[in-house]
């Protein structure tokens, strides 16, 4: 792996803290790269354009600006003014934090040298090496990394499609405006009503949240409307990730509360009556009917071309996250292919965009790529508003497979809930903020 | 930067990050990188940054042989070999806390 040129204490970087050092006596320094109308891109440096300011791309954008310094020429596009965690955002539904504690500003990112456009992508030009926005002037790149997240299939569900069903049965699979709009639904519900959730089929982002908010859910019931219910609606045979420890929660904290129904894979919903239905298993009318709609890889990858798997998801070469469709093009976060047991993870996002970072930095250098990442995944769930669990693993790149497999003993899941661990959970979050964004 | 002075700072570069991958030696730079997404300095999340090689060694050593308990710690540790975890307390002990 070259990191020669990239390290910190190289030329470049050398160079780098010098201007830094000269741009902390200038005010303004950054400010210009957070508005639209960002400086144009340069023509001497190779441009690299990152879409997408989630944990995956804020965190590329981050790292490339941090090894490259001013060898490269960096853009983060992104839609939103303000980058919102879907990690936590479930506390949000309950109530025990609200949207402003899980937003976090790209101000300190623009500071750090990245060029961040609030625009949102309309297509990529693979053959030209160009991005059109939505509003600004189209972007041109020698390496462009795909960070969109997810997009929803509406219309695989029959009745989902129309704004109206849209509107009436926010997701908040996204967090921000849809968080907001399902816990005002979820106030606003009589006590002695019934909240459902319905998750699709695997694989799907985050496995373990739909059953964390079920639980946040049924933790808010129990203090404000005692009487209610929490149906969790399973496209799949079975609990996805951490069963023993939601299974516990759902039996001694939520008892009579929260109830589980496997192989429930949804086929129409009725938003006028909140009904749904699914392929064997009997109608549910609910008074909340949170719709988790089947998903894939966010939708500007079908423009780019490198959607390649059942229409869904982006296929990539691991040591380096290039689309193994598109060359120069590379893709992380929730919308790949995953690796065997790779979960669709906010904190793999943020791994993978470290080494997404490293390989783009050398490939544009024209170095080798580091022959050997390794990405490691914790994720805490949090039972209630103050205790929580986790589940780790530690994913190594091997060769002989050309895939990531996970680290045979390494790992593990927590043995009980507990205070302190959701004292690390949130710990974790204002950290991984801040290896995204500050 | 000067010619003498550029190649000067490769070689540290190369020592320091590790970039001898390609030839079977490890990253201590993108290793390290792993680190950080939770070890930013958080009050309750212990610093990695202004500690010797020898003291972040013994305590990832503690973590993997039991000695050391803890919650994520002791799990993770145990999907990096030796020879990586050398490169991660190495890497992080040359260069400290990160701009």
């Amino acid at each position: 792996m070259r990191t020669s040129a990239l390290g910190r204490e190289t030329g470049p970087n050398t160079r780098r803290r010098t201007l830094l050092r000269g741009a902390a006596l200038l005010p303004l320094y950054g400010i210009a790269a957070c508005t639209p109308t960002a400086r144009p891109q340069r023509t001497g440096s190779p441009r690299l354009v990152v879409i997408g300011g989630g944990y995956g791309g804020a965190t590329a954008a981050r790292y490339a600006a941090l090894w490259g310094g001013d060898s490269i020429d960096g853009t983060l596009v992104e839609r939103d003014a303000a980058f919102v965690s879907c990690p936590l955002s479930n506390l949000v539904l309950a109530g025990s934090k609200s949207i402003a504690d899980v937003t976090v500003s790209y101000s300190s990112l623009a500071r750090r040298g990245v060029r961040v456009i609030q625009d949102t992508a309309v297509s990529v030009d693979a053959q030209r090496r160009r991005v059109v926005l939505a509003r600004g002037p189209a972007l041109s790149y020698d390496r462009l990394i795909l960070s969109p997240g997810i997009d929803f299939f509406f219309d695989r569900v029959n009745g989902l499609a129309s704004e109206g069903a849209r509107a009436a049965l926010p997701h908040a699979w996204q967090a921000g405006a849809q968080t907001v709009a399902l816990r005002r639904q979820i106030e606003a519900m009589p006590d002695g009503g019934v909240f459902a959730i319905s998750i699709p089929r695997a694989p799907y982002r985050c496995p373990p949240g739909p059953y964390e908010r079920a639980c946040q859910v049924a933790w808010y019931f129990q203090r404000a409307k005692p009487r209610s219910k929490v149906l969790i609606l399973d496209g799949n045979e079975d609990v996805q990730s951490k069963k023993a420890l939601f299974v516990k929660a759902w039996n001694e904290e939520f008892t009579g509360i929260i109830e589980y129904r496997p192989d429930h894979v949804l086929t129409d919903v009725d938003a006028a009556t909140l009904t749904a239905r699914f392929e064997t298993a009997d109608d549910v009318k609910a008074d909340v009917l949170n719709v988790i709609p089947p998903h894939g890889a966010g939708a500007i990858a079908r423009t780019a071309g490198v959607v390649t798997v059942n229409d869904q998801w982006c296929e990539v070469d691991f040591l380096t996250f290039e689309s193994v469709k598109a060359p120069r093009i590379h893709v992380l976060g929730d919308s790949i292919q995953v690796a065997p047991l790779m979960p669709k993870s906010g904190h793999m996002a943020n791994q993978q965009g470290k080494v997404v970072a490293a390989a783009v930095l050398a490939m544009l250098a024209d170095q080798s790529v580091n022959p050997a990442p390794v990405l490691n995944n914790t994720c805490y769930s949090f039972i209630n508003d103050r205790e929580a669990v986790h589940i780790a693993s530690v994913h190594r790149y091997d060769d002989a497979q050309k895939t990531f497999l996970t680290v045979p003993g390494a790992g593990g899941v927590s043995l009980a809930k507990s205070a302190r661990e959701g004292d690390y959970g949130f710990a974790w979050a204002r950290s991984i903020w801040a290896d995204m964004l500050s | 930067m000067r010619l003498g002075d550029r190649i000067a700072a490769a070689i540290v570069a190369m020592l320091a990050t590790g970039s001898l991958a390609a030839s079977g030696a490890e990253d201590g730079r993108a290793l390290a990188a792993g680190c950080r997404s939770c070890h930013q300095g958080d009050t309750l999340i212990p610093s990695i940054d202004d500690q010797t090689r020898d003291a972040l060694l013994r305590k990832l050593s503690e973590f993997r042989n039991g000695t050391l308990t803890g919650t994520v710690m002791p799990e993770l540790v145990k999907g990096y070999t030796s020879a990586q975890l050398e490169a991660i307390a190495g890497y992080l002990a040359r260069t400290g806390r990160p701009p």
